[in-house]
């Protein structure tokens, strides 16, 4: 379905391209137009900044062709430029890679244990899910774990059978610091199983006041791709969260990532992402 | 006996020949044989005839001029491809803001001279409407669909063309082709 979806799109804009194409005469004349200019142009191949910078070796060619007091020059450069680079990468390190105005640069904390999703855990996930598959009978879309409670996606009636592919889980973790506070405690965590291509909007009643969506795509490389949108930060305050739209994230099956740093009213959060195709015999 | 046409020279024999010979001959033939696809990949990159003319025009003298150093590190079409794609990219950097014309511009009504104005006018609207959707699509995206969908390469070839990997190849066509069909469905037969 999608795959004849897909082939109907590119040919609706290969008809297009074809379409826009211009005619014969026109690029004969933009060939005229290039070949002439290609005539004014003056001992090509020996102008140093005009080598285009795809060719790898083009540094090292454009230092062959500059004259001695250049290189000099160059050499100084070069000296000055890794004392810079140095520097620079002194700095960075000290300052932890998600140092910005708005996100909480010091004392990043490393990615936590429970972040990480183990076999034995996956195994269960997908024991699990299969007692729920069984339960409701092809009615379970997709389902969450939330600190010892299970949210259920139910659909009214039977749904159609997924694409074919193993069911995808996602384990977030929300970790935050509070004004004055040194330590990073754990705010809130889920895991969800979703199917490929499934968005899933969670906004669980536990009193934190998060909201989530989440959407897996399995990429043919065993990489998997995940929209995730959040919001964090209303906890009691009757004010809505500000949700945060992530660009999308690519995973390597069972990698933590840190996904997102922020500061809100005070309370400074890193959001950490684990995702995992579940194991086969049981999906 | 009947006279044997000269087989032609590939991409890399006329670079070569022109690394030795620096002739104008051989310049003249790659250049005929990738101004029209270079054209259109641009075009359809930037959604402006006049913009892609002189964005062709600066892709080959920027290459012509890197052609004396071309190591054949890979093949030429990929290299040429790769300055043509950071050359359009830089452009569309610059140019980020402003409209994109070919999206703004509606379709002209069919003339009341045209045989079929109705069908005219509905391709018209359909071109149109393609349009504005690429246009939408940020140039990352655009650029996966038009290289891989448009031009044919494999997720690998694109991918090295745009210095990403394949995954993230896949994943861009995956999402422009999720936003295309949602913009364009009343285009797309079932």
């Amino acid at each position: 379905m999608n795959r004849q979806k897909d082939d109907n799109l590119d040919r609706l804009l290969r008809y297009w391209a074809s379409r826009e194409q211009p005619d014969e005469a026109h690029l004969e004349s933009l060939r005229r137009r290039i070949s002439q200019a290609a005539d004014s142009l003056e001992g090509a191949g020996t102008e140093v900044g005009s080598i285009p910078d795809d060719d790898p070796t083009a540094s090292r060619r454009r230092k062959a062709l500059l004259p001695a007091a250049w290189s000099s020059r160059l050499a100084w450069f070069t000296l000055g430029a890794a004392a810079a680079i140095l520097a620079a990468v002194v700095l960075v390190s000290r300052l932890g890679p998600d140092r910005a105005d708005d996100t909480p640069g010091e004392q990043l904390v490393e990615v936590p244990p429970e972040v990480r999703l183990d076999r034995q855990q996956l195994a269960a996930q997908a024991k699990l899910l299969a007692a729920m598959k069984e339960v409701f009978a092809g009615r379970l879309t997709w389902m969450a774990e939330s600190d010892g409670k299970v949210i259920l996606g139910i659909e009214p009636e039977t749904q159609p059978s997924p694409d074919g592919s193993q069911p995808i889980t996602i384990r977030l973790v929300v970790m935050a610091r509070r004004p004055g506070e040194a330590t990073w405690r754990r705010r809130w965590s889920v895991d969800c199983i979703v199917h490929n291509e499934q968005l899933v909007e969670l906004a669980p009643q536990d009193g934190s006041g998060a909201q989530f969506a989440f959407w897996a795509h399995l990429l043919p490389d065993g990489m998997i791709a995940v929209d995730t949108s959040l919001g964090l930060g209303a906890r009691g305050e009757g004010r809505e969260p500000q949700p945060s739209t992530l660009d999308t994230q690519l995973f390597e099956p069972q990698v933590p990532q840190r996904i997102l740093t922020l500061k809100t009213d005070g309370t400074e959060y890193q959001v950490f992402q684990t995702v995992a195709v579940l194991p086969k015999e049981v999906g | 006996m009947q006279p044997t046409a000269a087989p032609e020279k590939s991409d890399e024999g006329l670079v070569d020949s022109y690394q030795r010979t620096r002739r104008k001959q051989d310049l003249d033939v790659l250049l005929g044989r990738y101004v029209g696809r270079l054209q259109g990949m641009i075009y359809a990159m930037v959604l402006n005839q006049s913009d892609a003319d002189d964005l062709t025009q600066e892709v080959f003298l920027r290459a012509i001029r890197g052609l004396p150093q071309f190591a054949g590190q890979s093949r030429f079409s990929t290299w040429l491809y790769r300055v043509a794609v950071n050359t359009t990219h830089r452009f569309l950097e610059r140019r980020a803001g402003s409209p994109v014309d070919g999206a703004a511009v509606p379709p002209e009504p069919a003339g009341p001279g045209s045989d079929q104005p109705d069908r005219k006018a509905m391709q018209a609207e359909m071109n149109h409407q393609i349009t504005a959707a690429l246009a939408e699509l940020s140039p990352s995206l655009r650029a996966a669909m038009v290289l891989v969908v448009l031009e044919g390469m494999s997720a690998k070839e694109a991918a090295r063309i745009e210095e990403c990997s394949r995954a993230t190849m896949y994943w861009r066509v995956h999402r422009a082709r999720k936003i295309l069909t949602q913009r364009l469905a009343k285009y797309l037969s079932p």
